[in-house]
């Protein structure tokens, strides 16, 4: 997997995923993953678009990041999974406990609001 | 469309107990639905359950540890496609893990039984045996018919 971060307008930090989550690619991210949700950044947008597979231990990563970043009081919302991800994220209710949006717009709305 | 035998067929594959084989499992996978013309969406959901039972097989069947080999059973006929996996481990039903609550709140959320859940909600059917010292998982899912009958 590959990760990347840029900065928006507004303080918004925008993440880019790419690759298959699974238990290696999350393993290839993990580090790089968590010092991007690190403070000082409050209002982070994950970029799901180019994912084409999630398992357990993907959910797991958007889980621990998602915490971490509410914790501090931070928001943190997913950004255009593809189907099949999107159809895992359901199944599992992750999308009850984490923000899904279809575009970048409406996610930068709810990660400054 | 599914280019199928009316007969099954039957495929097998093996790896080793280490999560760098994991990726071979989805490789395979891939090739065979490829092969057979079989969804992609369908393909997704295997994929991920073989790698959630395989995961939990390589981390919770063998507390000796050790090289042992995991077996790969691809069944397929007209409607249905099996997956069997079987390890010589100790004896490890992976759909024995806790049920997976849905958290009230992100603060207390966690992954224990998710991956159990997603095979027990992805798949038709699940089951698992002991059966002559190994362990024998099996995945069941119907395929599903296409528009044109």
């Amino acid at each position: 997997m590959d990760i990347n971060e840029e900065q928006l307008n507004g303080g918004v930090s925008k993440i880019n995923l790419s690759g298959r989550m699974d238990i290696v690619g999350v393993g290839q991210i993990e580090t790089k993953f968590a010092g991007m949700t690190a403070a000082p950044r409050m209002a982070i947008v994950v970029d799901m678009s180019d994912v084409p597979y999630m398992s357990s231990i993907g959910i797991r990563a958007l889980l621990m990041n998602s915490k971490a970043v509410s914790r501090r009081g931070g928001k943190f919302v997913l950004l255009s999974p593809q189907p099949d991800v999107k159809m895992v994220l359901e199944t599992s209710g992750i999308d009850q406990l984490i923000n899904i949006c279809g575009a970048l717009d409406e996610a930068i709305l709810k990660v400054t609001s | 469309m599914p280019n199928l035998e009316p007969v099954a067929n039957a495929w097998l594959f093996t790896i080793n107990n280490q999560v760098s084989e994991i990726r071979r499992v989805g490789e395979w996978l891939d090739a065979k639905f490829r092969q057979l013309g079989l969804p992609a969406d369908l393909l997704f959901k295997l994929d991920l359950c073989a790698e959630e039972a395989v995961t939990n097989i390589i981390s919770y069947a063998y507390p000796e540890n050790g090289v042992h080999e995991i077996t790969l059973r691809l069944l397929v006929s007209n409607l249905v496609v099996n997956l069997e996996i079987e390890d010589d481990g100790v004896a490890f039903n992976p759909l024995d893990a806790p049920q997976h609550v849905q958290p009230a709140s992100l603060e207390e959320a966690n992954i224990g039984g998710l991956g159990v859940a997603l095979m027990r909600r992805l798949m038709d059917e699940c089951t698992y045996a002991r059966q002559g010292g190994r362990n024998v998982l099996k995945m069941v899912a119907i395929v599903p018919l296409s528009g044109n009958l």
